[in-house]
């Protein structure tokens, strides 16, 4: 082997292996931190320091004014930044997901989330238990925030998550679903559930992809981490963050009256997208790219369809807007001729199999004036397409128009 | 400000983004980037470079980690920019990290033989990740970032002898993990 190979391997690393490392360094900071405590404390201020997320909590001992520092840069490496978050209060938004409405919507989805988990592990064997009692998480940065329409329920096998189903509210209301396999970090969420038998522990995001949770030790798991942080600074932050809708226990897990038990139906009749991590050339960047394989059963619907139904409006969103718990929004007039203009020079063809850069997507939304709606999910130089009674093949869009579009949708 | 806040002035295409990324990343970038051109202009040239790299990705990806997203991008600029430049004789701490490399290696001369460098890639991540996390991170810092010994052993508060010794071993560890993994090295 050469020595310029393996430095090309070293540099294909886990991302999360290479955050940590630069952020290593601050975990040996604690001490620093401390001595700032002591000193503080003589002030009548106590400043404490939060070594499990390298950050300060200051608080102010009239009780007039406290405030959370936490700093991101454990987290994320490198940054000298500390996000400033206010913990007097959480901003509760969307409207709560109600017990019948999970119970139903798992219900019906149950064959095509198991299906989904039961392909990327290859377990089509094994009994899935679908939890019905799930938790929500506070979201530190700028203030707490608190979707209640943002709900994780944990899918579990032999008493184990392997994957974790998250259900949330969309623009137009309706309930959808996304499942996040975890690969090796359901195993961090196991040993924090395990570790804790039936006690609950609170989850919360620092940033938008970091999960933590917290013990009523003050013990910190980070869940997509490797450090695991016991506080002994007497704050409470189990207390601090805990809310009726973000904790969960063991107990919750293997509890009979809170899961629904799926057995996975045989593999040919499922009708998914797999996704694969695939890399391109190495030493290149962007070396993230997606191979997605469209099964069977899709739908044989195309843009032309689309176009020559009578269309009452014309919506727009990107992915990260729905991730961030915002809405689609209408076009304007003028924006639906672009948008169309666009639309009829696409130059389509359906495709099989390809592989795609990792990214975001626009979505264009149409209504149609029947009351029903499809979606086309812009993907680089593809798209696909989404109603309510499922998803049609992708399309490669050859004219460059869809990157266009795209753009344009992106200065709106 | 958070990385999603960033990530999301990208995709609003606002010139704050690369603002953000320059106060939240900076230091990591010219660091990184100094560490293989071992010139400062140069450096500095190479992180410019990388926000405008990050503006043209996004919002075509989305990237789930941006601090390893943007130090990828840093680190292959930076090499690329090292190929045309006569920082060789310099002997910047990429080429001394290479050197030290050649510890898991028997030869440079292996023409015939091709490697799935993802593949190895993903073995190591393996093995470090079964690695004590203090030895991870050292052996990243050193190999990943080519940070000199001395300041690795400045930011985890030990002498740089100690350093050393932990590169050393975990270079071992992973010639014989690898040789275990059926690797002719």
């Amino acid at each position: 082997m050469n020595v310029n190979v393996l430095n090309d391997a070293i540099n294909m690393v886990d991302d999360d292996l290479i955050s940590e490392a630069y952020s290593a360094d601050y975990l040996k900071k604690k001490t620093e931190y401390k001595k700032i405590l002591a000193f503080a404390a003589v002030f009548a201020f106590v400043t404490v320091a939060v070594s499990a997320i390298c950050g300060k909590y200051i608080y102010n001992s009239l009780g007039v004014e406290k405030a959370t520092e936490i700093s991101t840069s454990l987290l994320f490496g490198g940054a000298d930044i500390t996000e400033k978050v206010t913990d007097e209060n959480i901003t509760y938004e969307g409207t709560l997901l109600t017990e019948s409405e999970i119970k139903e919507y798992l219900e019906s989805k149950k064959y095509d989330i198991v299906g989904a988990v039961a392909a990327e592990y290859d377990m089509f064997d094994s009994v899935f238990r679908i939890s019905t009692k799930g938790y929500g998480h506070v979201s530190l940065g700028g203030e707490n925030r608190f979707p209640l329409d943002v709900i994780d329920f944990p899918v579990s096998v032999d008493g184990k998550i392997i994957a974790v189903v998250t259900i949330f509210r969309s623009g137009d209301e309706s309930l959808r679903y996304d499942i996040s396999t975890r690969g090796k970090f359901s195993k961090n969420l196991n040993n924090a559930l395990e570790e804790n038998d039936n006690s609950e522990l609170a989850f919360f995001y620092v940033d938008l992809f970091t999960e933590v949770a917290v013990n009523r030790e003050n013990k910190i798991y980070i869940i997509k981490g490797k450090e695991s942080v016991s506080l002994d600074e007497g704050i409470d932050y189990y207390k601090l963050f805990k809310t009726e809708y973000n904790v969960f226990s063991l107990k919750d897990l293997n509890d009979e009256n809170n899961y629904i038990s799926v057995v996975p139906l045989p593999e040919e009749k499922v009708t998914r997208l797999v996704m694969s991590e695939a890399y391109s050339e190495p030493s290149t960047q962007s070396q993230n790219a997606m191979v997605m394989t469209f099964k069977n059963d899709m739908l044989d619907v195309d843009l032309t369809d689309i176009l020559e139904n009578e269309i009452s409006s014309v919506e727009w969103c990107s992915s990260y807007d729905i991730l961030a718990g915002g809405s689609y929004r209408e076009c304007t007039e003028k924006q639906e001729k672009v948008v169309f203009s666009y639309l009829s020079e696409f130059d389509s063809k359906k495709t099989e199999n390809y592989d795609m850069v990792f990214g975001g997507t626009w979505n264009v939304k149409f209504n149609f004036t029947d009351g029903t709606w499809a979606i086309l999910i812009l993907l680089g130089e593809r798209y696909y397409i989404e109603t309510a009674e499922g998803t049609s093949r992708m399309f490669a869009e050859n004219s460059g128009n869809i990157i266009s579009l795209s753009y344009y949708l992106a200065e709106l | 400000m958070n990385d999603n806040e960033i990530i999301a002035l990208y995709w609003k295409r606002s010139e704050n983004a690369i603002k953000e990324t320059e106060i939240k990343y900076g230091k990591l970038c010219t660091r990184l980037a100094n560490n293989i051109l071992n010139n400062p202009s140069d450096a500095e040239e190479c992180v410019s470079d990388s926000y405008l790299t990050v503006w043209n990705l996004i919002p075509e990806e989305r990237p789930q980690n941006f601090s390893a997203f943007i130090s990828r991008i840093v680190k292959n600029l930076s090499l690329k920019r090292l190929e045309y430049s006569t920082a060789k004789k310099r002997k910047p701490e990429f080429l001394a990290s290479l050197d030290e490399l050649r510890d898991c290696v028997s030869s440079d001369d292996s023409p015939e033989e091709s490697f799935d460098v993802s593949l190895l890639g993903n073995l190591i991540s393996v093995f470090l990740e079964n690695q004590d996390s203090l030895h991870r991170n050292i052996f990243l810092r050193r190999y990943w970032y080519y940070d000199s010994v001395k300041s690795i052993a400045s930011d985890f508060q030990m002498k740089e002898e100690k350093v050393s010794s932990i590169l050393f071993k975990t270079r071992k560890k992973l010639k014989k993990f690898l040789e275990k993994e059926g690797y002719s090295i």
